[in-house]
């Protein structure tokens, strides 16, 4: 049997963390949410998630793309990233940066559900 | 037509026609005063010689004989050291060349009669000019001087003026054809930096001027384009701001809405978030409208007011909101009236927005004070929330300072424009013991 995956979610608006929260947690999966990046990325370093869910603009910390390129130099983990910053520039930045699936708020949480359950799909097949 | 009319509008054209003209209405004023004075001179002359002649001519011996007159002249009819010829009209035997030109002519033009008037004038013939004096004494005599080769003189000037004035004229058309271009190619230059920055294009140009004038604007000018540009750039952050903002609490209320809808998150609670996140949009997107008005309105009528009146008036308007979270609003004030001149529309906004700001962040109470001391109107609002994070304490009225749950706005930074432009100060803190006070001082009206 498949353990459950983890899934680590790092924003700073708490509605946001509580209703992607109670989306996955409705899955299955285990979900740990965080503030802030920086503190995502010490509890990374302590035990490796299946999977990450990343705002882009939380201050006072570390950024989204700061995040993102921290955990690239340590893990393949699979990132979205979840951001209210809509330009192309950033999207772009989000991508050379290693993040594999971009999303601009506001979006569906079942949008991000399917897409975390093809991820899933993809690395179990691979 | 409009070829015309474009013609005639255009400024180089305009300075190039106005200088020539000067020019040449300049010279030839002169031409024509040389002239005039010349022929005056020569007239003159003329005049003065004739009438000399004449004189001598009284003065001279006749012989008459048998009724004849005769005087003594020299050989060819001229009177003594004088250029003026003379005859007798009647008189055939006294002889002066042209004589017989001269007497053809004035018959033409003398009336008939005896009274011969004393007459002057020019006569052309036989190719000559001459000026003409008649005078009816014992006899009717004829004095004229010949004047072809002054005149001819004052002609040959003539020409050479004209042509001079021509000549000038023609330069000076060139010289305005350059000075006008010195003075519109600047202004064209300009004209297109101008017409740069009006496209939004706010870099500077490479442009100098050796005109200080011209030199002053153009520095001007790209002051103006860097202002411009730090506007444009702080307009882009700010809406990119907005946008950021405004997408957070939609997100929130997409997914508490899907929550519902896909049965994952309690329905009470998810219609309690998306009420407050609707609520913050309102709010949010009300000072955004009223900041972006700020800049544009006329500076606001300012009229003698209450503060504690306009306090209890705010604190009353959102008590209910208060007491829907459960807070409980102490409001303290002097029993005196705290007179302070402002507008009173921004003022109750200022309040409004610190009241709602305490009410967002306060776990049971808040505490409202409005007292004086000194010159000072003071407004105090205190709340039992956590407080500011100190790093955050100063930037707390910054636009869309964000608060330790994520909640962001311009509430704060909309106090502080407000009371900024009361000429007032706009202060955070956080308390001796838990929660944050925001305060504002304005200046008391006694």
């Amino acid at each position: 049997m498949d353990r459950t995956k983890l899934i680590y979610i790092a924003d700073d608006d708490y509605s946001i963390r509580e209703a992607l929260k109670a989306f996955l947690d409705s899955d299955g999966y285990e979900v740990c949410d965080f503030d802030n990046g920086d503190a995502l990325l010490a509890a990374f370093n302590k035990k490796a998630a299946d999977l990450v869910i990343l705002d882009v603009v939380m201050p006072p910390g570390s950024s989204g793309f700061v995040v993102c390129r921290e955990l690239r130099k340590i893990s393949k983990v699979p990132v979205i990233m979840l951001t209210a910053r809509d330009s192309e520039l950033d999207q772009q930045t989000a991508m050379d940066l290693g993040c594999d699936y971009f999303y601009t708020k506001p979006t569906s949480p079942m949008k991000i559900l399917e897409r975390i359950k093809e991820i899933f799909e993809r690395v179990h097949k691979g | 037509m409009s070829i015309l009319k474009n013609f005639l509008n255009n400024l180089q054209t305009h300075v190039i026609a106005v200088f020539s003209l000067l020019l040449f209405l300049s010279f030839a004023a002169v031409g024509l005063a040389f002239n005039l004075t010349v022929n005056r001179y020569v007239t003159t002359s003329a005049a003065s010689a004739l009438a000399e002649a004449r004189a001598k001519d009284l003065a001279l011996p006749y012989i008459s004989s048998q009724g004849w007159v005769m005087r003594t002249l020299g050989g060819d009819g001229r009177i003594l050291i004088s250029e003026v010829n003379t005859f007798i009209w009647h008189d055939d035997t006294s002889y002066s060349p042209h004589r017989e030109a001269i007497v053809s002519a004035l018959r033409t033009t003398l009336p008939m009669g005896a009274d011969y008037p004393m007459a002057d004038g020019r006569l052309r013939v036989d190719g000559h000019v001459f000026f003409v004096l008649l005078c009816d004494y014992d006899v009717l005599t004829v004095y004229y001087l010949d004047a072809t080769n002054s005149l001819h003189f004052m002609a040959v000037v003539n020409r050479l003026l004209l042509l001079l004035v021509t000549l000038t004229w023609v330069f000076s058309m060139i010289i305005a054809v350059f000075l006008a271009d010195s003075m519109v190619r600047p202004l064209r230059l300009l004209r297109d930096s101008v017409k740069k920055i009006g496209s939004g294009d706010f870099s500077p140009t490479d442009l100098h001027f050796r005109n200080e004038e011209f030199e002053e604007l153009n520095q001007s000018l790209n002051q103006t384009a860097r202002q411009l540009a730090g506007y444009d750039n702080d307009q882009k952050i700010f809406f990119q701001n907005v946008s950021h903002e405004l997408r957070t609490p939609l997100m929130a209320i997409k997914s508490y809405a899907e929550g519902i809808k896909h049965g994952v998150m309690p329905i009470n609670r998810s219609a309690d978030t998306i009420l407050d996140a609707t609520d913050r949009l309102t709010e949010m997107v009300n000072d955004i409208l009223y900041i972006s008005r700020m800049d544009s309105l006329t500076p606001p009528i300012m009229e003698n007011e209450n503060l504690c009146a306009i306090a209890k008036e705010r604190v009353k308007y959102q008590s209910q909101v208060a007491k829907n979270r459960g807070i409980i609003i102490n409001f303290v004030h002097d029993d005196e009236p705290i007179m302070i001149q402002c507008a009173k529309r921004s003022i109750d906004r200022a309040v409004d927005n610190l009241i709602s700001n305490a009410i967002r962040y306060a776990k049971q109470d808040i505490t409202i004070e409005c007292y004086a001391i000194g010159s000072r109107a003071i407004l105090r609002v205190t709340d039992d929330g956590e407080g500011f994070d100190k790093e955050a304490l100063p930037y707390v009225f910054e636009r869309f300072y964000k608060g330790k749950n994520g909640l962001a706005g311009i509430g704060l930074s909309m106090v502080k424009s407000i009371i900024d432009q009361h000429k007032g100060i706009a202060t955070a803190e956080n308390g001796n013991e838990k929660g944050a006070v925001l305060t504002i001082s304005l200046p008391r009206v006694k």
